[in-house]
C-alpha cells in the first residue's frame, strides 16, 4: 500500500511539473496590422516562419480576400518543415531553406487550424471581418 | 546433501529461467538449481537442514522482488506474484522516461539549425538530433515495443531480428534515398500513405504496450492470432524484421520527411542516397541502443520491471501518436504544443 501511494505521488507530481513546464509560454495574439499580415496588390499574405514550430502561433487576418500562407524556413529540418492543414486537405512539405506559399483561396470568417506534419506543432489564423 | 523440487509462480518469460536460476544460486545453502519452465517447478539441491518449507519461504523471500513465489504445494501459490509491487515500481519510471523526453522537446534544443546545404556529414548530424525528437515517439516506441516483446519471448538471446531490422533499415533509406535522388522533385512519400502507417505502428505499439506491461492476466488479453503470428514472424523470419525496418522510412517523422526532400531536389543517385544514409546512420546509436539494451535487460535480474516500465513508455507514446494522427487527419483539433 505504502509502494502504491508513493509511486502515485511521485507519477503525479512528475505530471504536474510536466504540464507546468508545457504551459510555460504565453501566447498571445498580436494586434492586427503591424504584425505578419500584410496586403499587397489586392493579395493577404500571412507570414509564418517554420523552425521548431511555428511563428507566429496565432495570427489574425481579414476574410474574404485572396489569400496565401507564406512560410520562411531556414535549415529546417523538424517537424515544422511539413505543414498539414485538415480541413483544405493541404499537406506541403517545406524545402528546407527558401520561402514556400500556401495559397489559401478566399477565406471565411473562422479559425484556420493547422500543423505540422506529426501534430506536434500547432497554428492557427483567425479571419476575421 | 538434499534434494528438493518445489512450485514456482510468475513465470511468464522465457528469461525467468534463468533468473531465477541466478538468484538462487547466489544462496550459500544452494548447490544446484533446476527451473522447469514448463511442469513451473524448480528442482534444489541443497546442505540446508531445514524443513522444506521453510527453505520454500527463504528462497521466495528472495525471488518475490522480481516476481516469483516458491512452494512446496502448488495451492499456497499466488496466482500473480509480486506482480503489483513491480508495476508500482515500474509505473513512475516509465513515466519519468516519458516526462523527460517531453521537457526534452519542449525545451528546443532540438531546434537546431543546419543551413541550407546538406552534406552527408550535416545529415548525419541531423540524424542524430532525430533520434532524440518526437521521431523517437514513433520509430523509437516501435523498436522498443518490438525488441522488448522478442526479448521476452525468446529468451532474451535471439539477437538476429533486431540485427537485420537496423540492416533493413539502413539499406533500405540508403536505395530510397537514391531512387528520390533520381526521381526528382514531382514524387513524394504520400501523406496519407504515412499517416496510415504511423497509425498502424501505434496500434501495434499499444497492444505489445499492455502485453508487456503483463497486467491482465493471459485469458483475458491476448494478442488477436493473426497479429501473434506477424510477431513470432517477426522473431524468427529473415524477411518481416527487414520489412519492419524498410517501413520505417515511411513513418511519419518531419526529420525523415525533410530529408526525403533534400534527397529529392538533390539531382542524382549517389547524393541522394549518401543524404538518406547518412541520416539512418546518424539515427542507429539511439535506436540500437533502445533495441539492443532490451535484449541486455531482459537477461538481467530487472528483467520484470524493466519489461513493465517499458510497456508504461510504450502505451503513452502509442497514445500521443494515436492523438497526433488524428490531429493531422483533422479529427480533432491540435492538442499538444511543443
Amino acid at each position: 500500500m505504502k509502494n502504491i501511494s508513493i509511486s502515485i505521488l511521485v507519477a503525479l507530481v512528475l505530471i504536474a511539473v510536466a504540464f507546468l513546464i508545457a504551459k510555460g509560454g504565453d501566447r498571445t495574439p498580436l494586434p492586427n496590422g503591424e504584425n505578419n499580415v500584410s496586403v499587397v496588390e489586392e493579395r493577404q499574405i500571412i507570414d509564418l516562419t517554420a523552425v521548431g514550430g511555428y511563428s507566429p502561433e496565432k495570427s489574425i487576418a481579414k476574410a474574404g480576400i485572396p489569400t496565401v500562407l507564406r512560410f520562411t524556413t531556414n535549415g529546417t529540418f523538424d517537424c515544422s518543415s511539413s505543414v498539414r492543414i485538415p480541413s483544405m486537405n493541404v499537406s506541403k512539405n517545406l524545402a528546407p531553406a527558401g520561402i514556400t506559399e500556401i495559397d489559401l483561396g478566399i477565406p471565411k470568417v473562422g479559425i484556420l487550424q493547422g500543423s505540422c506534419g506529426m501534430g506536434m506543432y500547432p497554428f492557427e489564423i483567425d479571419f476575421q471581418n | 546433501m538434499k534434494k528438493y523440487t518445489f512450485h514456482v509462480s510468475g513465470t511468464h518469460c522465457a528469461s525467468c529461467k534463468i533468473l531465477i536460476e541466478d538468484i538462487l544460486k547466489e544462496q550459500d545453502f544452494v548447490k544446484d538449481v533446476q527451473v522447469n519452465l514448463k511442469k513451473e517447478i524448480v528442482e534444489i539441491e541443497t546442505d540446508s537442514d531445514q524443513n522444506p518449507e521453510d527453505l520454500a519461504q527463504i528462497l521466495t523471500s528472495k525471488t518475490i522482488a522480481n516476481g516469483y513465489a516458491i512452494s512446496v504445494d502448488k495451492k499456497d501459490l499466488p496466482a500473480v506474484v509480486g506482480d503489483d509491487n513491480v508495476f508500482w515500481k515500474a509505473l513512475p519510471l516509465g513515466l519519468a522516461f516519458v516526462v523527460l523526453f517531453f521537457l526534452l522537446q519542449k525545451s528546443g534544443i532540438l531546434n537546431l539549425s543546419f543551413g541550407s546545404s546538406i552534406t552527408p556529414t550535416t545529415s548525419f548530424l541531423i540524424g542524430i538530433i532525430a533520434s532524440f525528437s518526437s521521431c523517437l515517439a514513433v520509430v523509437g516506441g516501435l523498436i522498443l515495443s518490438l525488441s522488448a516483446k522478442i526479448a521476452k519471448d525468446d529468451d532474451g538471446k535471439n539477437k538476429k531480428p533486431l540485427i537485420l531490422f537496423h540492416m533493413g533499415r539502413l539499406v533500405s533509406f540508403a536505395v530510397l534515398g537514391g531512387l528520390l535522388g533520381i526521381l526528382g522533385k514531382e514524387i513524394g512519400v504520400s501523406f496519407i500513405f504515412s499517416t496510415i502507417l504511423g497509425l498502424l505502428a501505434s496500434v501495434v505499439m499499444l497492444l505489445l504496450g499492455i502485453n508487456l506491461l503483463g497486467i491482465f492476466k493471459k485469458n483475458i488479453f491476448t494478442l488477436p492470432s493473426n497479429l501473434f503470428s506477424f510477431f513470432r514472424k517477426i522473431e524468427h523470419a529473415t524477411l518481416a524484421p527487414i520489412v519492419v525496418g524498410i517501413g520505417t522510412f515511411f513513418l511519419p517523422c518531419g526529420f525523415t520527411q525533410a530529408m526525403q526532400i533534400t534527397a529529392l531536389s538533390s539531382g542524382s543517385f549517389i547524393s541522394g542516397m549518401f543524404i538518406m544514409f547518412s541520416f539512418a546512420l546518424g539515427t542507429l546509436p539511439v535506436l540500437a541502443l533502445l533495441s539492443f539494451s532490451s535484449v541486455s535487460f531482459a537477461h538481467s535480474k530487472y528483467a520484470p520491471l524493466f519489461f513493465k516500465s517499458a510497456g508504461v513508455v510504450v502505451i503513452v507514446l502509442a497514445l500521443f501518436n494515436l492523438i497526433n494522427s488524428l490531429v493531422v487527419l483533422g479529427l480533432i483539433p491540435p492538442i499538444f504544443n511543443f
